[in-house]
């Protein structure tokens, strides 16, 4: 059972890895695309981003590559039903309708931005989804590791 | 239905089987935190776990499993 254990940890810290360097990654990119929809020609700035932009793709490729390998081993052991077990589906269902409304809400907000900015459409897009990636896989690591009122022997 | 309103002797009985929560975890097929969070009243189990977890302490669901201000709200005993 402590295999079990080992493999949520290893599960959770992937996922929180996967976010955070996607979210650099992504971040990185919008900040580009921000620099440039503002006409922000400051060279050095922007050949920082774009180096930002190749490091952290290149960490996101290498982490997604590992998480691969990770979800091999795990369908490969004994536990893989277990780590899939009905409380992770649970809070697998949590985090993708948090992750919804948060989504909604965001939409509902640059809408009311256009009004006043005109908006590109790649930007839009692109900030939706890295709320979408990063909140859902976040979320679902929080709930992963929240609710334990005690633990018993 | 909120887990509030689901009570359960899980500790009680896994204590008497001398269970920790990772042996019965183990005998139903899933994760400690599972159990953890049904025993604390946090997380309500399927009705495929309840018949599982009830199984595997050798007591009717009904037993392990209550209604807490209503009908059928008593533990049996």
């Amino acid at each position: 059972m402590a295999d079990v254990e080992q493999l949520v940890a290893q599960r959770n810290r992937a996922l929180t890895w996967l976010a955070l360097v996607f979210l650099v990654w992504q971040g990185a990119w919008l900040a580009g695309d921000i620099t440039e929809f503002l006409a922000y020609e400051e060279r050095s700035v922007n050949a920082a981003i774009d180096m930002l932009v190749a490091v952290s793709g290149l960490v996101f490729a290498g982490i997604m590559y590992r998480y691969w390998r990770f979800s091999k081993k795990v369908e490969a052991s004994p536990h893989a039903d277990t780590l899939s077990d009905e409380l992770t589906a649970h809070n697998e269902a949590k985090a993708v309708r948090f992750a919804f409304m948060l989504v909604l809400i965001s939409m509902a907000v640059m809408l009311a931005v256009t009004a006043f900015i005109e908006l590109p459409g790649h930007m839009v897009v692109r900030i939706l989804m890295i709320l979408a990636v990063v909140s859902t896989q976040l979320r679902f690591v929080m709930f992963e590791r929240d609710g334990e009122a005690e633990v018993g022997g | 239905m909120t887990a509030g309103n689901l009570g359960n002797r899980l500790k009680e009985l896994r204590a008497r089987h001398n269970f920790t929560q990772a042996q019965l975890a183990e005998a139903v097929g899933v994760t400690r935190k599972t159990i953890n969070t049904v025993e604390n009243r946090v997380f309500i189990p399927s009705t495929v776990l309840a018949l599982k977890l009830a199984a595997a302490l050798q007591v009717p669901v009904e037993e392990l499993f209550y209604l807490e201000g209503g009908e059928g709200s008593t533990p049996s005993s």
